[in-house]
Formats: structure tokens, C-alpha cells, sequence
């Protein structure tokens, strides 16, 4: 207790806050009296009786308040039953019987409690130094005193009401962080205090002015105690053991390189093996680019397959195919890639599609059609899926992607034809029909199937139905140079030369067929109204003039795409056909069969009397009408 | 089609130039694994961990020139057989490719006519 109070002293002399808390250090003698808390609560009791005692009970006030900041005083008393804490009320309100507690003792008490700060005021007028004590100390006990009154409620008051269980908790919390603090304090400063014999700076930086003032510096020491020594069996069990852990990582390190060795060699190996194959199988006219492969996340090589850069505006498929090394078979495989992301692999069955020209000749009596003429298989190399060698994977590619723009143009175009006989039967399949003809336009996969058929005996429009087929093609290549040239030219806004009336695939080839049976009719009209009633008369077909290429280039390349272009100029062109009826001496009737979009028919009619005058000059688009018109001219102009 | 002479060569270069990195690996394999039956007590192996020492240093020294050599040889190309860009390569030349091909079927086809 002696030392304590001259802590106390000391600490209320100046009234330094400090990180010690002298009530831990007394912890210990304070639980060894049991009777402590007795000790503040009479003080409690006695402080209005006389001022000489409260300054010495202040400090032992304080240390039990303090001291209830580590154990709480509810807790240990809380729970005891009653007929042992009523002895102990007693005991700490000096009575010798229950019946001495009165009520309005207890009033008093509490209405004290409430007024503690006033009391503590009145010591102020006694002691100035004590006082000073108090009001820092102050701090903290005031929440102790709440505890107290709990601690005399409780009893009377059992149910536990939620608020008070919280202020607990809080209370505890509060306890316990204080708690550590001052165990991290306390640590501190016995660390502190040994350091400052060997290194004084920097043990007297760390220590708390309390401690610096109430213990000497250097006051602590401390010796190393030293380990007995190993005998020898030790100290050689010990260097076995290390010379084993070394000999262990040595053989690890040596397993670890070899293991990286062994595999380092087999990718190796399968790098060489597709490089080599790279060597051998691309040459410098494909057209290969560094890409990273979406499926496997690896950088890989791609090769470009498709016709973008060869004028074509297909953008279903880029045409880019990725190399990839198959493992399994040591070989080097071409992917195609398509755009979406969802689906790397195009299906074989969607790809690996020709397109084949089927004609149908109608059979009069019956009303049925029968096949007359198949499209042939042009390259039967293509049907053997080949993977060794990479330019005929290549070649296949370029063959698909190809028929497969020329579907899309296709279809394309026939959308504006529905008016003279085209339909779409599904979407791999264009059927054009004309009387007494039906020509279909499929997409058919290439499998057994397809090559079976190609090896019946031929019919009659096979050829025709080969010719038809290719000419589409040379169409599509034509609409290719179209585009190069216009990209070419100076730029004159591209965008608006895209028009419809540029895709001329089925026009050409169906305006032809159409064309010809308009000639058909026409010269039976021509037959009928004229021929047979005029007597010396005959038709003749004009031969068609050539219309010279006015286009012409400065520039290489254009002028070379020009040319190519200009070969088709007379499919391209719209057909044509002028019909001279010589009427004898009674003049000359020129027929023009023409047509404004390839498809429809226009007649021109001109009749010039004997003497070269001109007298009508007609056009129609009607056949009823034309029969009608010469009808007239022959009745009221020849006859 | 295959890929000339001269690029050929270089590759199998590149290749022996892998080859012996790899070994670089046996060849420390060998050393560590020496070492440890050294110091297992074997004495004897002393010449031997002076070889694989010796092949170590030999590999790793070829290499680095082999490489260093291929750098210069490349260095040598650009601008005789490389070009000193990047060029974004163009399939062109495709559509003529498919004229000609269609132009010999359509031969075929009219010839026989």
C-alpha cells in the first residue's frame, strides 16, 4: 500500500497524464486484501464527515474505482446469492444488521453518487493538490461509479433490460481494451527499461515520464543464458542431417533439370517438325499473317484465304484460316475462323458446300419435269479432304468460300427477279423457271452423295447446265474487277456505286433464256401477221453491232482490269436483237427486240413505206398488241 | 510450294541453336548430378564433374555465338532479302486466279462442243 500511494504522490504533484496505469501495478496487492472495496466504499460514506480522512481515503477511493475497471464489480457480486451478498452490503455500509439499511439511507447514498463531482469540488476547497488528483482521474471513474449503482440495482432488479445489457458489453469492451493497453504499456516500458543499461538514447526515448521519474535508468538487467553444449553425437547427428538436406536438394535439382530437359527436347521437337512443315508448304504467294489463335490463346500464324483483297465485299466470312499443329497426328492443320466468337469450328456440313446447276426439262403430256442436265464436280481433287498438304487445304478453302459468295450474290439478286419466274425453294436453293424449264441453283454438300451422281451417264443439258455454272462464276470474278477498278479510280464517293443494277449474275444468264423465247414469239407473230399474207416476204436476222469500248485508263492496272472487264462486256450487255421483215416492194418493217433490266421485253417497231419514209414508229411491251399493229399496217399499208 | 534455300538454312540454324540451349540443360543435369555423387564419397568422379563442367561452358558459349551470328545474318538481309518494314500482306490476284481456272473448264466445255 506504501508505494503506491507514493506513486500516487508523485503522479498528483505534477499531474502528468501518464501511459502507465498505476492502478495496474498495484493489481496485485489490491486483490490480495479482500477488504479493499470495503475500504472505498466507507470512504465513500465517510467523505462528508470529516476532511482529514478523505484526504487520505482519496487515493484508496480512487485505486478501488480503478482497480473495478479490471474485474467489474457486478460480476463478481451480480451472481451471488442473496444471502451472501446481503452480508456483504452490510459489511461496506459498516451496519451490523439488515435492519439498519434504511431507505432513506440508500436515497442519500445515491443522491451522493449523482452529486460526485461536488464532492470531489468541496475536497478542492481542501486540498488543491488532492483535487487535482481527482478531476484527472476523473476520467474514467466516472464510469465506474455508474457501475457501482448497477451493481446495487441489479439485485433488486432482475430483469435484465436490453439497454443495461448493452451498457455492459460496451463497458466490457471499454475494460478490455484498456486492459490491453496497459499490458502493451507495461511491456513496453519493462522493455524499455532493460534496453536503456545497454543503449540509454533509446531506452529513455521509449519510457513514459512516470517511469522515467520513479525508476533509475539502467536499473534493470538481464543475462544471456547460455545453451548447454552438444555432445558429440549431437553435433554429428546435426552435420549428417545437413549434409543429407544438401545431398536431398542436390538430387532434386538435378531430377528438376533433367524433367525440364526431357520436356524442353519433345516441344522442341514438335517445333521443328512444324516449322519444317511450314517451310515446305507455304510459299510466298500465300498470304500468311501473325495472329493469335482465339480457341487455344496461343500466337499462331494465319493465312488469308478469302477474296476481301480481290475485290470481293463478301463479309459472311473473312476467309482466315489459323495453322494449327495437330499433335495427335504431327501435322499441320488449317482452321478456318469464322467472326463470331461462340463458334471457332464452322461445321464441315455448312461449309463444305459446291453449288451445282440441276436443269429440268418439262415433259409436254405428263406436266412433269424430268432431269436433264447436272453440273459436273470440276475439280474431283477437291473431294479427297486432304491434310498433308497445306496448299491443296488452301485450295479447297478458297474453292468453299467461294461458292459460298456466289450463293449469297445469288440469292441476293434474285430477290429483285421474283416478278419473271425466280424463287427461293429454301436457302440453299434458287430455282429459276421459264416455260417448259426449271434451273436450279443448290447448294449441295460435298460428300458421296454428290460425287455417286456425277458418274451417271450424261444427258443432254449437262453441258449446258456446266456452261451456265461457270459462266455465274466468271460473273462473280467479273463483279470482283468491277469493285478493284472502282477502288482504284479516284475516289468519286464508293459507297454509292453499290447499287443492285452492279450485281448482274442471274440477269445476264436468265435475260439470255428470256430473250430468246421472246424471239421465239416474236417471229411467229411476225410469221403469222405478215409472212403468210404477204406474198414475197421474208425475215431476216440482223447481225448485232459491236458497240466500241469507250472506256479508257492512263493507269496500268486499270487499264488492264478494263480489258478483262470488257471480255464480258457482250454477256454483261443488255440482249438485243434486231429483225428486218422486207415486204416486197411495199417497204421494210424493223423489229427491235430489247430490254430495260435484261428481263422484260420491249419492241420497237418501225415501218418505212417504199419510198424509205418513216410512217410509224412504235414501241410495245405487249405481244397482243405488236400482232395487233401489224395486222393493222399489213391491211392498211401492204394489201 | 516450298520456302527457298536460304530461309531454309536459317531455319535448320535456328534450329541446332535450340538444340543446344536444350543441352545446356542435360549438360547442368550432368554437372549437379556428379557433384552430388562427389559428394557422396565417390572421389573417382572428380574428371568426370570436370567434363560436364567443361560441356556446360562449350554449349552455352556455341550458342550464344550461333545466335549472335543469326542476328548478324539477319541484320545482313534486311534490305537485300527483307524488306526494313512491316507490310500488311494482300491476297490480291485472286480473281484472276479463278478467271483463268474458270476460262480452262469453260474450254473444256465449248472445245468439245
Amino acid at each position: 500500500m506504501e508505494p503506491d500511494d507514493g506513486h500516487n504522490s508523485l503522479n498528483q504533484d505534477n499531474g502528468i497524464p501518464i501511459v502507465l496505469d498505476p492502478n495496474l501495478i498495484n493489481l496485485r496487492s489490491r486483490a490480495a486484501s479482500a477488504t479493499v472495496t470495503t475500504n472505498g466504499t466507507t470512504a465513500d460514506s465517510s467523505e462528508d464527515s470529516g476532511s482529514q480522512q478523505s484526504v487520505s481515503s482519496a487515493p484508496i477511493q480512487q485505486n478501488s474505482e480503478e482497480h473495478s475497471l479490471v474485474s467489474n464489480p457486478y460480476e463478481t457480486y451480480g451472481r451471488m446469492p442473496l444471502q451472501k451478498l446481503i452480508p456483504l452490503i452490510l459489511q461496506m455500509r459498516n451496519a451490523s444488521s439488515f435492519s439498519e439499511l434504511t431507505e432513506e439511507d440508500l436515497l442519500r447514498d445515491i443522491e451522493r453518487e449523482e452529486k460526485g463531482i461536488l464532492t470531489t469540488g468541496l475536497d478542492v476547497e481542501g486540498d488543491i493538490e488532492m483535487g487535482d488528483a481527482d478531476e484527472e482521474s476523473d476520467l474514467k471513474p466516472q464510469e465506474i461509479t455508474d457501475d457501482d449503482s448497477n451493481a446495487r440495482l441489479k439485485p433488486n432488479n432482475d430483469s435484465a433490460i436490453p439497454q443495461e445489457e448493452f451498457n455492459q458489453m460496451k463497458r466490457e469492451v471499454l475494460e478490455h481494451i484498456n486492459l490491453a493497453l496497459n499490458e502493451s504499456s507495461l511491456s513496453l516500458e519493462f522493455i524499455s527499461l532493460l534496453l536503456s543499461s545497454v543503449r540509454p538514447s533509446v531506452g529513455v526515448g521509449s519510457m513514459s515520464p512516470f517511469l522515467k521519474r520513479s525508476v533509475p535508468t539502467a536499473s534493470l538487467n538481464a543475462d544471456k543464458v547460455e545453451l548447454p553444449p552438444k555432445n558429440k553425437t549431437e553435433t554429428l547427428t546435426l552435420a549428417v542431417i545437413n549434409r543429407g538436406w544438401k545431398l536431398r536438394s542436390l538430387e532434386d535439382s538435378k531430377a528438376l533439370l533433367k524433367e525440364n530437359y526431357a520436356k524442353l527436347q519433345k516441344s522442341l521437337e514438335v517445333e521443328h517438325a512444324h516449322w519444317a512443315m511450314i517451310s515446305q508448304h507455304i510459299s510466298s504467294t500465300d498470304v500468311v499473317f501473325k495472329m493469335r489463335d482465339r480457341q487455344t490463346g496461343k500466337r499462331s500464324l494465319a493465312v488469308k484465304y478469302g477474296y476481301e483483297d480481290s475485290g470481293s465485299l463478301y463479309k459472311q466470312d473473312r476467309g482466315v484460316a489459323v495453322l494449327r499443329h495437330n499433335m495427335d497426328l504431327n501435322k499441320l492443320e488449317l482452321v478456318p475462323i469464322s467472326n463470331s466468337k461462340e463458334e471457332v469450328h464452322i461445321t464441315a456440313n455448312s461449309v463444305e458446300r459446291f453449288m451445282r446447276v440441276h436443269i429440268y426439262t418439262k415433259i409436254e403430256e405428263e406436266d412433269d419435269y424430268i432431269l436433264s442436265g447436272e453440273s459436273s464436280i470440276d475439280d474431283q481433287s477437291l473431294l479427297q479432304p486432304c491434310h498433308d498438304d497445306i496448299s491443296r487445304q488452301i485450295a479447297r478453302l478458297k474453292f468453299f468460300i467461294f461458292e459460298r459468295e456466289l450463293m449469297y450474290q445469288l440469292k441476293k439478286e434474285a430477290v429483285s427477279l421474283m416478278p419473271y419466274g425466280v424463287n427461293f425453294e429454301n436457302e440453299n436453293k434458287v430455282v429459276l423457271e421459264s416455260p417448259g424449264e426449271r434451273i436450279e441453283f443448290e447448294m449441295v454438300p460435298l460428300d458421296d452423295s454428290a460425287l455417286l451422281s456425277t458418274h451417271e451417264p450424261r444427258r443432254v443439258n449437262d453441258k449446258r447446265a456446266n456452261i451456265i455454272l461457270i459462266l455465274l462464276r466468271m460473273l462473280l470474278v467479273v463483279i470482283h474487277k468491277k469493285q478493284l477498278r472502282r477502288g482504284l479510280k479516284p475516289a468519286t464517293s464508293k459507297h454509292k456505286y453499290r447499287a443492285d443494277g452492279d450485281l448482274l449474275l442471274l440477269r445476264p444468264v436468265l435475260g439470255r433464256i428470256r430473250h430468246r423465247n421472246y424471239l421465239q414469239v416474236v417471229k411467229r407473230v411476225v410469221t403469222e401477221c405478215v409472212l403468210n399474207i404477204v406474198p414475197g416476204s421474208s425475215i431476216e436476222l440482223l447481225p448485232q453491232r459491236s458497240e466500241p469500248d469507250t472506256l479508257h485508263a492512263r493507269e496500268a492496272n486499270i487499264a488492264s482490269l478494263n480489258k478483262q472487264i470488257g471480255l464480258f462486256d457482250k454477256i454483261l450487255r443488255m440482249p438485243r436483237s434486231e429483225l428486218r421483215t422486207s415486204l416486197g416492194a411495199k417497204g421494210v418493217i424493223d423489229l427491235t427486240l430489247k430490254s430495260s433490266n435484261y428481263c422484260n421485253a420491249i419492241i420497237q417497231v418501225i415501218y418505212a413505206d417504199s419510198a424509205g419514209k418513216t410512217v410509224f414508229d412504235t414501241v410495245f411491251t405487249e405481244l397482243k398488241e405488236l400482232e395487233e399493229f401489224l395486222h393493222f399496217i399489213v391491211s392498211e399499208y401492204v394489201l | 510450294m516450298p520456302q527457298p534455300d536460304s530461309v531454309k538454312a536459317r531455319l535448320a540454324a535456328l534450329d541446332r541453336i535450340d538444340d543446344e540451349l536444350c543441352a545446356v540443360l542435360q549438360h547442368a543435369q550432368a554437372t549437379i548430378g556428379a557433384l552430388a555423387e562427389l559428394k557422396r564419397g565417390h572421389a573417382a568422379l572428380q574428371p568426370q564433374l570436370e567434363q560436364h563442367v567443361r560441356d556446360y561452358y562449350r554449349t552455352l558459349e556455341h550458342s550464344t555465338v550461333a545466335l549472335r551470328n543469326e542476328i548478324r545474318e539477319l541484320d545482313a538481309a534486311v534490305g537485300t532479302q527483307l524488306l526494313p518494314v512491316n507490310i500488311g500482306k494482300r491476297a490480291v490476284g485472286q480473281d484472276q486466279e479463278k478467271l483463268s481456272e474458270q476460262l480452262a473448264q469453260m474450254d473444256k466445255y465449248v472445245g468439245s462442243m
